[in-house]
């Protein structure tokens, strides 16, 4: 049984933990990870831990992606995608790397890419176990998308680390399964009223949680100075019938909860105030610790209409107050968009040529292939605990369909 | 490779079946009486199971692969071989009557015995009987979870369809976070349900001397007061851990969270996974799941019992007979309970349950512990500090946090200290006061340890037990006239690189200022 392979799409908690556990019955698996870093959206999250742990489950992200880089019988290709994928007596598999490489041996991580590129295509790590810890997001690097022949990068680099080619590098796989763990799309507030993309203070609760992973700070984009007043608003493309999303993203009541608290903790000055509709259970520990945030935090039972720019170069928050049928207007500094799990988008070919169904609701159902399994919150909306028991749930399954 | 499955509900038997398609022999120990097991015969008669009613568990020696369980059937003992135990004994729920100040009465139900109504409408003579309106008190001044949330739910919209009945939920926060929650809302409210929220208010509820309820209420929006007179009130339920688990808990020594259900609340903990290696912990037993989650459990349950457990590891903590005097301080601290008695009564450590996380080493009072790797010889820097450093610092890192995080500081281009050592060690637990002292004896003008935040310590509490001996240190560091400023302790998680380098840096500074 052993010389069977797996096949992992995607290379977040969800990924990273299947292929973890399907080591456990000695079968092998290559993780395709379509960014320079793997690890998904948890990758980038901050620790908010205060006096003590949270419980966020960040940590675990950083400790699986260890676990999985130390794995002998797991590959991870990061920058890669799967470029078609055919069921034949196995699954044949065609990988597209990423045009621009950046060899780790080489690279002694100075990070002269990432300051030449004029695109921001070159982008840092988020983890020691990311190597090499510069990538270029091929969504943005003029090469990938307009064709041009730009070698800035490649010109900076003072150890020659960095190659192009000029085809996307192909390389031909085989797997007996294939585990679908692409993961969620973050939604974007582009179209929602509170200035997301036109205020530069208007930030997503991803960008807050990356800044505070990078710079330890939670700095408004405008002037980088610590906020006085941050607003938090909640369910930011969730429970939103009006798109059609009939869905709580689970996390994200946690999610700014957890960062408030630790901003507070830090900064004690600054003042955190949260918009809600119904804050959602978190944690075994939640009974304990909403009391303390309720303490801690304010918060206010009310979905804003409008995020408006005040004359001094703050935000004016309007929203239906309390008790009157009148809106008010109050002034904050920083606006986190708690933005919710959406579909993940851009997989769609990868979808259907793994035969796996769209429910309504746009997340991924069951495939029709019995040698497909779906892991993760490519399925719905889930915590990364839940990601990782559904992780194992599918490596057992894969396991099973691999034994027959 | 016999499994021992506490309980006999429907978690259980999930994964008695899973273990019986894997060919691995199951027992199922319970507690309760024949009679109440629902469909107990087609489980005698299961080929790869048995089952032990009126069962209760005494004792447990051994570990993973070699669980030796002492076993107490109608006042008879019973020893049972298990290479694993799994908890799947299902929660217990109380009715919030209480909480809402009402008494139970014909008026006045709970949840549970709304949906057996529902379940059986003939038995309580609905339609006929049914109520009009109905109000369902539901997580206001205590918070409730999406397991309730979906019955509430569910019923309301089984009431308004099918009965006709008009539904008021009275509700504080409404817990919608799991699949499939929030579409139900809307479906709710589709079917006629009205929701009124609570948020700094509550209504005040009145009983009558006929156990019905007046229920008065602000709203908060319009602050318009409103009357409700059901005649029925259905109060929710508080899910918690059942006396069983906690007794199982107790006996098997295993961490439990602030409720008692049987899994520490601790983010490194594997999904099923216990303190103990081959212990598992299943559904309700180790917290207020949703369905999906307690699907999953048995998924993982069944994984664990999948597993052959191979040879164990030789790196493993080793107690040397001559030395020990059986002060049973390891037995006490491992956070594993990897240490057992033998049968001529010596204390032992079992290498296949030690985690090596080297809390026992450091705490045994005859040095008597040894765990290759980690002796007074073997902790050494990795590579030394530049000879021209201004000061040296020795960091004892805990291999889980801080250090992947001093790695990635360093990744990320920060210019740390010149003089840093870092010393990895599997947990800060494993850092001794001697361990601390070599340190300072090879040169360090500062000694740091950094560990992993309280709570989230693979080793239980190895974070505390070395703060405990860094403070102890300290103090006696001071009473010879050295500063004890030259002994620090922090915390960090495996993701701080920026505050890793704050930390060693701010050190450096002040023992540069010291000097
Ligand atoms: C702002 C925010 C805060 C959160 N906070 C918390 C928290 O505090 N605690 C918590 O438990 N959860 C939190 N979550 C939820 C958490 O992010 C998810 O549980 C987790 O990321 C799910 O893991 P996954 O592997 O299923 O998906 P992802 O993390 O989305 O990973 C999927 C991976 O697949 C890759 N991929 C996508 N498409 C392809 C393709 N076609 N080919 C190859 N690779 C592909 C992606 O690049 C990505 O790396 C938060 C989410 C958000 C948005
Ligand atoms: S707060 Fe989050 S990242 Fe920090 S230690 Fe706890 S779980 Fe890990
Ligand atoms: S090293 Fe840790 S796990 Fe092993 S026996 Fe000692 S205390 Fe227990």
């Amino acid at each position: 049984m052993t010389e069977k392979r797996v096949l992992i799409i995607g290379g977040g908690v969800a990924g990273l933990t299947t292929a973890l556990e399907l080591t456990r019955f000695g079968i092998e698996s290559d993780i395709v990870e379509k960014s320079p870093f793997a690890g998904g959206h948890g990758i980038q999250f901050a620790c908010k831990a205060t006096d003590r742990c949270v419980k966020c489950g960040a940590c675990v992200v950083e400790e699986k992606l260890r676990d999985v880089c130390a794995h002998p019988g797991i590959r991870l290709l990061a920058a890669t995608e799967v470029m078609s994928i055919e069921k034949k007596s196995r699954f044949s598999v065609t990988l597209r790397r990423s045009p621009v490489s950046i060899d780790p041996a080489a690279c002694n991580d100075c990070g002269a890419c990432f300051t030449a590129c004029p695109e921001g295509a070159v982008q840092q790590g988020f983890s020691a176990a990311h190597n090499p810890f510069y990538g270029a997001m091929e969504d943005r690097c003029s090469r990938s998308s307009g064709g041009s022949s730009c070698t800035i990068c490649r010109d900076a680099c003072p150890q020659q680390a960095i190659s192009f080619s000029p085809e996307p590098a192909v390389e031909e796989t085989a797997a007996d399964a294939v585990i679908a763990a692409y993961g969620f799309t973050p939604f974007a507030p582009i179209d929602k009223p509170y200035g997301y993309g036109m205020f530069d203070d208007v930030v997503t609760n991803l960008e807050l949680e990356r800044m505070l992973r990078r710079k330890g700070l939670p700095l408004r984009p405008s002037n980088n100075a610590l906020p006085e007043k941050i607003a938090f608003i909640q369910c930011v493309g969730s429970r939103d019938a009006k798109r059609g999303h009939l869905w709580c993203s689970k996390i994200c009541c946690g999610s700014a909860l957890r960062l408030a608290g630790l901003i507070r903790h830090r900064h004690p000055q600054i003042e955190a105030t949260v918009f809600y509709i119904d804050i959602q259970t978190f944690g075994k520990d939640f009974d304990t610790v909403y009391p303390k945030y309720q303490e801690d935090l304010r918060f206010v039972r009310a979905i804003p209409a409008d995020v408006l720019a005040a004359d001094d170069g703050g935000l004016k928050v309007v929203y239906a107050a309390d008790g009157t049928h009148e809106s008010r207007e109050e002034e904050f500094d920083l606006v986190s968009l708690s933005v919710g799990i959406t579909p993940c988008t851009g997989a769609e070919k990868t979808l259907s040529a793994l035969g796996i169904d769209q429910p309504e609701n746009g997340f991924s159902g069951a495939s029709r292939d019995p040698g497909v399994f779906l892991a993760g919150a490519a399925t719905g909306p889930m915590s990364i605990a839940e990601s990782v028991a559904d992780a194992g749930r599918a490596a057992i399954e894969a396991a099973a369909y691999l034994a027959q | 490779m016999t499994t021992v499955i506490f309980g006999a509900g429907k978690t259980a038997r999930q994964i008695a079946e899973k273990a019986a398609a894997l060919g691995r022999q199951a027992i199922l120990v319970t507690e309760d009486r024949l009679e109440s097991i629902a469909d107990a015969e087609t489980l005698r008669s299961a080929a790869s199971l048995s089952l032990l009613t009126e069962t209760h568990l005494k004792g447990c020696n051994g570990g993973i692969g070699d669980f030796t369980l002492e076993l107490q059937q109608n006042g008879g003992t019973k020893t049972v071989k298990a290479a694993r135990l799994i908890l799947a004994e299902p929660d217990r729920r109380t009715a919030n009557y209480g909480v809402y100040g009402l008494a139970p009465s014909d008026a006045v139900i709970c949840l549970s015995e709304l949906k057996a109504r529902i379940g059986d409408p003939a038995g309580f003579g609905w339609p006929e009987q049914a109520p009009k309106h109905l109000v369902f008190l539901h997580g206001i001044s205590t918070e409730s979870t999406p397991a309730i949330a979906e019955e509430v739910m569910t019923a309301a919209v089984q009431l308004q369809e099918a009965f006709g009945v008009q539904t008021y939920v009275l509700v504080g926060n409404l817990k919608v976070a799991a699949d499939g929650l929030e579409a139900l809302y809307r479906k709710c409210r589709q079917a006629g349900a009205f929701f009124i929220k609570f948020t700094d208010t509550s209504p005040d509820l009145r009983q009558d001397k006929d156990g019905t309820v007046v229920v008065e209420y602000a709203d908060e929006i319009t602050q318009q007061r409103f009357t409700i007179r059901p005649d029925m009130t259905v109060v929710d339920e508080t899910i918690e851990p059942s006396e069983k688990v906690a007794r199982l808990a107790r006996l098997l020594d295993l961490e439990i969270d602030e409720n008692g259900f049987a899994q520490a609340d601790n983010v490194h903990r594997w999904t099923v996974g216990t303190n103990r290696r081959g212990v598992h912990c299943v559904g309700p037993s180790r917290g207020i799941l949703s369905r999906e989650e307690k699907a999953l459990d048995a998924a993982n349950a069944a994984a664990a019992l999948a597993r052959e457990s191979g040879d164990p590891p030789a790196d493993r903590a080793v107690i040397d007979r001559g030395l020990c005097i059986r002060c049973l301080t390891c037995f006490r601290l491992c956070p594993y309970r990897a240490i057992r008695f033998t049968e001529e009564e010596r204390v032992e450590a079992m290498a296949e349950a030690c985690e090596r996380c080297g809390i026992c080493a450091a705490e045994c009072p005859r040095t008597a512990i040894t765990i290759p790797g980690l002796g007074r010889k073997e902790l050494m820097p990795e590579r030394s500090a530049a000879s021209d450093a201004p000061v040296r610092i020795t960091a004892f890192c805990c291999s889980q946090s801080a250090k992947p995080a001093g790695q990635y500081a360093r990744r990320m281009g920060r210019d740390l200290p010149a003089g840093l050592d870092i010393v990895e060690v599997p947990c800060a637990g494993t850092v001794s006061l001697p361990h601390l002292m070599d340190a300072f004896a090879r040169g360090a003008g500062g000694v740091m340890v950094l560990s992993c935040h309280p709570d989230n310590c693979h080793s239980r509490e190895g974070n505390m037990l070395a703060k405990q001996r860094v403070e102890l240190l300290r103090s006696r560091l001071e009473e010879i006239g050295f500063d004890p400023k030259r002994l620090s302790i922090r915390t960090l998680a495996s993701n701080m690189g920026v505050e890793f380098g704050e930390a060693v840096e701010a050190f450096e500074k002040m023992l540069v200022d010291l000097a």
